[in-house]
């Protein structure tokens, strides 16, 4: 074999590459609670919202869930220019991982909705409790407790690794960063075998605070990995 | 939980060793034995190399290709490859040569060979009416953002030679002019012949080119390091299709345009 490594020169990069790390956690975890967000109100208008509301939230569902996050960042960074509207890369970025985890979450969240038991509906209703109070004080918090450990599943598996897309519209995170250094330096394979490494300790970083915050808000036993 | 987590570790451990193999050039005799060549090319780089409507690839770099392959009576097999993984293709052993218009310089001399040029590029800047700047040194203000592609070797010229000017960076020519087109970015500092073919996709810009050229700069055709007997031989064929003006031919045919600063061919290598 005639190459030979020099990882010498990707750890010299550490510094650049832990602010694309940082980036990567920022779009991730703004678009996971942009995304609960959107999931808790598309799996309300699915169950409670009438006809139209259930169309449109099963409309927003199936192109989101059809399409590749990768199509929807390219639609909103290089499309919407043409009618006018010229967002940032981060920002198309971030709405664009927003809007496609809001569409799988609703799905999610819809599961939890449906779990919900009816008697506890119904004490709720017997108390005099309005559509949302029901939701805010019986379903949200049984469902947190029934859906949590999907939902820190699908930020791990689906956010930390989906802003690597990022790049591909010019937006320096983790992935983006190290192929502006191995530009420069042209060790791909010790720059993408750092960036591997970073990936697996964001990714444990995030399991575990996730982890912890569940057993804390929702005493959900929620798994590390 | 603990576990888990170091099986997770040992995956990532061999994961990264998979990653990290980098192998052997095929040698002149494997390549003739088996009767194909590997030919790294870019798939969306007009009129280098793209496809028709047919399917088929078409410019510059498959003609080039076709001749080289036909003067070495083995077969092409095409092989898409972006920008950025040019390189990494050639260390990794997935392409015998990479065409796709690749720069000498002294940091890819230390993980490929090269062969004598292919041909010239001449480092520029393309612009549209609303910037007013007549001199690429003009450009060095934070009021304009450049675009360029990752993986050129132009990204940190720039970044070195015009610090003070934005640079925003994507994966493709098309998107590249794209950026200007839409008006995200104010120029392209690069070797503008190959991204002209794009900006016909805005005809109400007004394209503009800084008539004074930055510098000319020498791409050849990359391959495996050590691999020094498919170096001559390419080097040779090279030779005669210089001589004998094939190279200028296809270049004029496909940019319809002779080459700025061509190639002048040297029997020495």
């Amino acid at each position: 074999m005639d190459y030979t490594f020099q990882f010498g020169i990707a750890f010299e990069a550490l510094p650049q590459l832990l602010q694309g790390a940082v980036l990567t956690l920022e779009l991730g975890i703004l678009a996971f609670w942009g995304g609960a967000l959107i999931g808790l109100l598309g799996a309300s208008m699915k169950i409670y919202g009438g006809r139209l509301a259930y169309g449109v939230a099963q409309g927003y569902v199936v192109f989101f869930t059809n399409t590749p996050a990768l199509i929807q960042i390219y639609f909103l960074y290089f499309g919407l220019p043409e009618v006018g509207i010229r967002w940032s890369n981060e920002t198309c970025v971030l709405i664009g991982l927003t809007l496609n985890a809001g569409a799988y979450l609703t799905e999610i969240m819809r599961a939890g909705f449906l779990s919900v038991h009816r008697t506890e509906l119904e004490a709720a209703e017997t108390l005099g409790f309005s559509r949302f109070k029901q939701i805010r004080y019986v379903i949200v918090p049984h469902i947190a407790r029934y859906i949590y450990p999907a939902i820190a599943n699908f930020f791990i598996v689906i956010l930390v690794m989906g802003t690597s897309v990022g790049a591909v519209v010019g937006v320096d995170e983790l992935t983006g960063e190290t192929i502006n250094i191995s530009t420069k330096n042209y060790r791909w394979l010790e720059m993408f075998t750092v960036t591997a490494g970073l990936y697996v300790i964001l990714t444990f970083i995030a399991s575990i605070s996730l982890a912890l915050f569940g057993r804390w808000a929702f005493r959900v036993k929620a798994k590390i990995f | 939980m603990f576990k888990r987590l170091i099986s997770l570790c040992a995956v990532a451990a061999m994961a990264m060793f998979a990653v990290s193999t980098a192998a052997d050039a095929r040698t002149l005799d494997e390549i003739l034995e088996d009767g194909t060549i590997r030919i790294g090319i870019n798939p969306n780089f007009p009129p280098n190399s793209s496809r028709d409507s047919a399917g088929e690839w078409v410019g510059f770099d498959i003609e080039i290709g076709n001749k080289i392959a036909e003067m070495m009576k083995v077969e092409v097999e095409w092989v898409p490859t972006e920008t950025p993984q040019r390189v990494p293709f050639l260390v990794a052993d997935k392409i015998d040569i990479s065409l796709g218009a690749l720069t000498r310089n002294s940091e890819r001399a230390k993980l490929i060979d090269y062969t004598v040029p292919l041909h010239t590029e001449v480092l520029a800047v393309l612009t549209t009416d609303k910037v007013t700047a007549n001199k690429w040194q003009d450009l060095n203000s934070d009021e304009y953002t450049l675009a360029n592609m990752r993986g050129n070797w132009t990204v940190p010229w720039t970044e070195e030679n015009i610090p003070n000017a934005n640079l925003e960076l994507v994966d493709t020519l098309a998107d590249t002019v794209r950026l200007v087109g839409q008006g995200r970015a104010d120029a392209i500092v690069e070797n503008i012949d190959f991204y002209m073919a794009h900006t016909k996709n805005y005809p109400d810009v007004k394209w503009r080119v800084i008539e004074e050229p930055i510098f000319v700069a020498y791409c050849a055709i990359g391959v495996g390091k050590g691999n020094a007997d498919l170096v001559e031989v390419l080097n040779i064929i090279l030779y005669a299709l210089h001589s004998d003006g094939v190279v200028n031919e296809i270049w004029e045919a496909s940019y319809g345009a002779p080459m700025l600063v061509p190639v002048v061919p040297n029997p020495y290598f």
